[in-house]
């Protein structure tokens, strides 16, 4: 393509060459003819490879028109393989789906919680004995407001040795739906939050102890069966919790159906039997104040009007009117300064009842219906030292007391001291020891040693 | 029943629960930037105790502190995020949590368990 516009280049300045040497000779030169002659024919070969040329150019455009028919072609082929592959995964993806879905149990969700524990216990005045304890909790979450919690409770029975005489119970069934932001209604069997301690610490993950305080064995409820309103509002950097509720309620020991165990003086209350004997029901609730967020404190109460068990020896069954209170509080934060984690908690308890003079019993007024008791526990964990298996170690102590009054072998004093011992080998696995310094008025008391492995399900 | 001993025992309550409540009223929590995911939380059902405190909040300063109250912290990876929406939804209902708390850390553990 090059040689060819140079030599139409050079031809055309050899042509203007010429004509201007035609110019200045003019005519009759005898040269003239020849030149003439000459530019003739260049004029010829010009015209002859301006022809060549446009040929040239013709077949270019035409090639370079194919070569954009046949790219163009080509694109559309690979258009077509990468619609057909995207196709073909979401087809994939669809069939998954349809899998998956198949698999999903519906809209509900279901989730099995609690608990489970081996003991061994060896406290003096009765054998030492292993006992083990599962208690399994299902949440069967109907949608975002409706909740089943089911807690049922599977322990081995003293110290038989044998599995088959184990026991169980059913400790919850609570069916909940939650209202609005601050209001759930609720019912059924429910731990008590009087007291908070059977509704907040009872699981052996979460208490650092062995066993509970024996306060929450005479005094107070564990489970109640009713209905109840709970919540919590907010207030600024606060907020109040609550949950008041309506239940059986308690009924009154006599001693002709009880004779005489410690704790379980005439006219105490019995929080063991969730039936009812009378219409009278039993009004009560907590209030808890959390300000800041470590720490809660809470004021509980229950008023009710519990008679005796219906029993022949009693023609009439006695009725009287209890109230109970509470105060609580429970703290627990890692503390930079202390290297670790550290709780609080405690509660004490007063319960009231009226004075009765009950069969077996003598005297105007042989019990004194005015019961108190409580507990204080320390807890320090150094979870933020950088030494292995000290960190896992937490180191417990706790205080409690409980005096029931009465001038018969079931009134109870007793104070015990507790020192424990917990290993974690995960968050909610933890092997605890614990030795138990108990005082009881007139008998001396039962020190205990107990050693347990427990874990959160 | 005697009245006396039930006053009595009532006010030393009552005096014990608003000591520690106005030790408390001193206290100034830092509040924090909540994570972009938890701003698009729903709601309020109510809406009448509005509190700005609680949405400073994130889910994760409030999982550490609520629950860290009562017992030992559980990774959140231990469950996936459809047992966390249980298992927070449990907790709202006997833990006293507040609306916004149970949904913040609900956001957060289902976030935090990766899966």
């Amino acid at each position: 393509m090059k040689p060819l516009v140079t030599r139409v280049l050079a031809t055309a300045a050899m042509l203007a060459a010429a004509g201007t040497a035609l110019a200045a000779d003019n005519a009759s030169s005898p040269s003239y003819q020849q030149l003439q002659h000459n530019y003739s024919t260049l004029q010829k070969q010009m015209m002859q490879m301006q022809k060549q040329m446009a040929a040239m150019q013709k077949q270019v455009a035409s090639q370079q028109k194919e070569i954009a028919a046949s790219k163009s072609s080509k694109e559309s082929v690979d258009e077509k393989a990468t619609e057909q592959s995207i196709e073909d995964l979401y087809n994939q993806i669809n069939k998954q789906s349809q899998k998956i879905s198949q698999m999903e149990p519906g809209s509900t969700n279901f989730l099995i919680v609690g608990d489970a524990n081996v003991t061994f216990t060896n406290q003096r005045g009765t054998p030492s004995q292993f006992s083990a304890d599962v208690s399994p909790i299902i949440d069967w979450q109907l949608d975002k407001r409706l909740l089943l919690i089911a807690g049922f409770d599977f322990f081995t029975q003293g110290n038989s040795g044998d599995f088959s005489s184990g026991a169980g119970d059913v400790s919850i069934i609570d069916l909940s739906y939650i209202l609005n932001d601050y209001m759930t209604v609720g019912g059924g069997m429910f731990p008590s939050p009087f007291a908070a301690y059977n509704n907040y610490f009872g699981p052996p993950w979460i208490e650092p102890m062995v066993d509970a305080p024996e306060v929450y064995s005479y005094l107070t409820p564990s489970n109640e069966v009713g209905g109840y309103i709970s919540g919590a509002v907010p207030v600024g950097p606060t907020h109040f919790n609550y949950n008041f509720y309506a239940s059986n309620g308690p009924d009154i020991i006599s001693s002709d159906q009880n004779p005489n165990g410690p704790g379980s003086a005439p006219g105490a209350l019995n929080f063991g039997d969730t039936n009812n004997y009378n219409n009278g029901k039993a009004i009560g609730g907590r209030l808890g104040f959390v300000p800041i967020p470590s720490l809660e404190v809470g004021y509980s109460f229950e008023y009710s009007e519990p008679v005796t068990q219906p029993s022949t020896a009693i023609a009439t069954p006695f009725h009287v009117n209890a109230f109970l209170q509470a105060v609580d509080f429970n703290y627990g934060k890692v503390v930079k300064a202390l290297d670790g984690l550290v709780r609080a908690r405690g509660a004490w308890i007063f319960s009231s009842t009226d004075g009765a003079v009950y069969p077996g019993t003598v005297g105007p007024d042989p019990f004194n219906g005015h019961s108190n008791g409580g507990f204080v526990e320390l807890y320090y964990q150094p979870t933020l030292i950088d030494v292995p298996y000290l960190k896992n170690l937490g180191y417990a102590f706790r205080y409690d007391r409980v005096d029931i009054p009465g001038n018969n072998p079931g009134a109870l004093h007793e104070q015990r001291y507790s020192f424990g011992l917990n290993y974690w080998l995960y968050s909610d696995a933890v092997i605890k020891g614990e030795y138990e310094f108990d005082n009881v008025e007139n008998t001396g008391g039962n020190n205990a040693f107990f050693l347990q492995f427990a874990v959160g399900i | 029943m005697r009245f006396g001993y039930t006053l009595a025992s009532g006010l030393t309550l009552a005096a014990l629960v608003a000591g520690l409540g106005a030790c408390s009223s001193q206290h100034k929590a830092a509040a924090t930037q909540s994570a972009a995911k938890e701003s698009k939380l729903p709601q309020s059902d109510a809406g009448i105790f509005s509190n700005q405190y609680e949405e400073k909040q994130s889910g994760a300063q409030l999982w550490a502190e609520n629950c860290e109250r009562c017992h030992n912290l559980r990774s959140p990876s231990q469950f996936n995020a459809a047992q966390w929406d249980i298992i927070v939804h449990h907790m709202r209902v006997i833990g006293g949590l507040t609306a916004v708390e149970a949904r913040k850390i609900r956001v957060f553990l289902e976030s935090a368990s990766g899966q």
